[in-house]
């Protein structure tokens, strides 16, 4: 087996730096990788050995060890039991690793020397690299309570994650249970990966007397009996103020009106809103007097004759 | 059964863990072709191999966008060129 100068294959000195060994990968890696080399076995072959010696070098670890043991890598099994023997005996010295060597594991896609050296395929090896990809991290998830009456319009508000605050921007006509992505603040990526997404979701308390169906409101309306027949005007109340409506004479129970654009607004269309219903109730008189019922058999009187 | 062809981009980054604002630059670019399953976006299951490498290439060797755009150009020519030469080798073959 040939040991294999892992500085060489990335051409750079063994007093390179982290920055440097990563400078030179990615230089060489973008030179022989086989997805800019189509049906090229050598430049497949050359890619391998760029991977390999950049799993070793670029950890510290490996690094190290493979350093220490050099070309001498061959003989370190016995050194490693004893040193291993050394410690259980509570000996605690400082070693020269020189001259010595790892073991055999076998396994990986990697060359014999680096299976003999470090075991296996090392760690993450998977694909052409032999190297770990950077993935995004994880997506965080929160939950905003919110009053209906918060969505009128779009506003800011600090929302406290516990190791940040960050300041985002409520949505006018946001759903209850709608949530929205904040690209960037989830947790960091592994291996200098992008960091994950925030996801909120809206929690929308209702604390108006309004039931809401997506942009539209609606709600019931006392109407007194005479109002009803006789026609007339009557306050509501909306969810931007009072709005006074004129009553037909012989208005029906349940007849309903729609107040057009005093609905909530749509969301991303703030300038657009939905209507508001209004149903009425005709609401019945009671404990009349008999002066009451008097004129009301009247009426009746001139409805049935 | 047509369905099965498409794979929603939502499922893909959530299997592989890509960002899918990387998946959305790669249809800017137009590097990969974009497709919609009922409401949302979804790329053609033969176009996976694309997305893999663009990612490789992406996250691994740290290009960006328009460096991905001009290598699958010239991947494409390259590719090209050599079933080119492959079939004119075989001819010259014919002739040795």
């Amino acid at each position: 087996m040939k040991y294999i100068d892992y500085y060489k294959v990335l051409g750079i000195s063994k007093s390179a730096s982290q920055a440097d060994i990563k400078k030179a990968y990615r230089k060489l890696a973008r030179k022989y990788h086989p997805d800019v080399n189509p049906n090229d076995s050598e430049a497949e072959a050359k890619f391998k050995q760029l991977s390999e010696a950049y799993e070793v070098l670029n950890d510290p670890e490996k690094r190290k060890k493979y350093d220490e043991y050099g070309e001498n890598w061959e003989h370190a099994g016995a050194y490693e039991q004893a040193r291993q023997q050394q410690q259980q005996q509570g000996g605690r010295r400082s070693y020269t690793y020189s001259n010595q060597g790892g073991q055999s594991f076998g396994g990986g896609d990697f060359s014999d020397f680096f299976e003999s050296m470090f075991g296996g395929a090392g760690g993450g090896s998977a694909g052409f690299g032999g190297r770990e990809r950077s993935f995004r991290g994880a997506d965080y998830q929160a939950q905003l309570s919110l009053q209906l009456t918060d969505i009128l319009k779009s506003h800011k508000r600090t929302i406290d994650l516990g190791e940040r605050k960050i300041r985002i921007t409520i949505p006018a006509g946001v759903q209850d249970g709608q949530t929205i992505r904040i690209p960037g603040y989830g947790a960091p990526g592994p291996n200098n990966g992008p960091k994950g997404d925030l996801y909120i979701t809206f929690n929308i308390q209702n604390n108006t007397q309004f039931k809401r169906d997506d942009t539209d409101l609606h709600a019931t309306v006392d109407l007194p009996l005479y109002t009803a027949i006789l026609g007339g005007e009557q306050i509501i109340d909306t969810l931007t103020g009072k709005v006074k409506l004129t009553i037909k004479p012989e208005t029906q129970n349940g007849t309903q009106v729609r107040l057009k654009g005093k609905g909530l607004p749509k969301y991303k269309s703030e300038t657009k809103h939905g209507d508001l219903f209004i149903t009425y109730q005709i609401t019945m008189p009671t404990k009349l007097t008999k002066k009451e019922i008097e004129l009301f058999q009247e009426l009746q009187k001139l409805r049935t004759s | 059964m047509k369905e099965e062809s498409y794979i929603l981009i939502q499922h893909y980054c959530e299997t592989t863990s890509v960002d899918p604002e990387f998946i959305e630059q790669l249809f800017e670019y137009g590097l990969i072709r974009h497709l919609e399953h009922g409401n949302a976006p979804a790329i053609h299951q033969e176009e996976l191999p694309t997305i893999e490498r663009m990612v490789r290439l992406h996250y691994d060797l740290e290009i960006n966008l328009e460096g991905l755009q001009v290598i699958a150009h010239m991947r494409e020519k390259m590719i090209q060129m050599q079933k080119e030469m492959r079939h004119l080798e075989r001819k010259l073959k014919r002739f040795e």
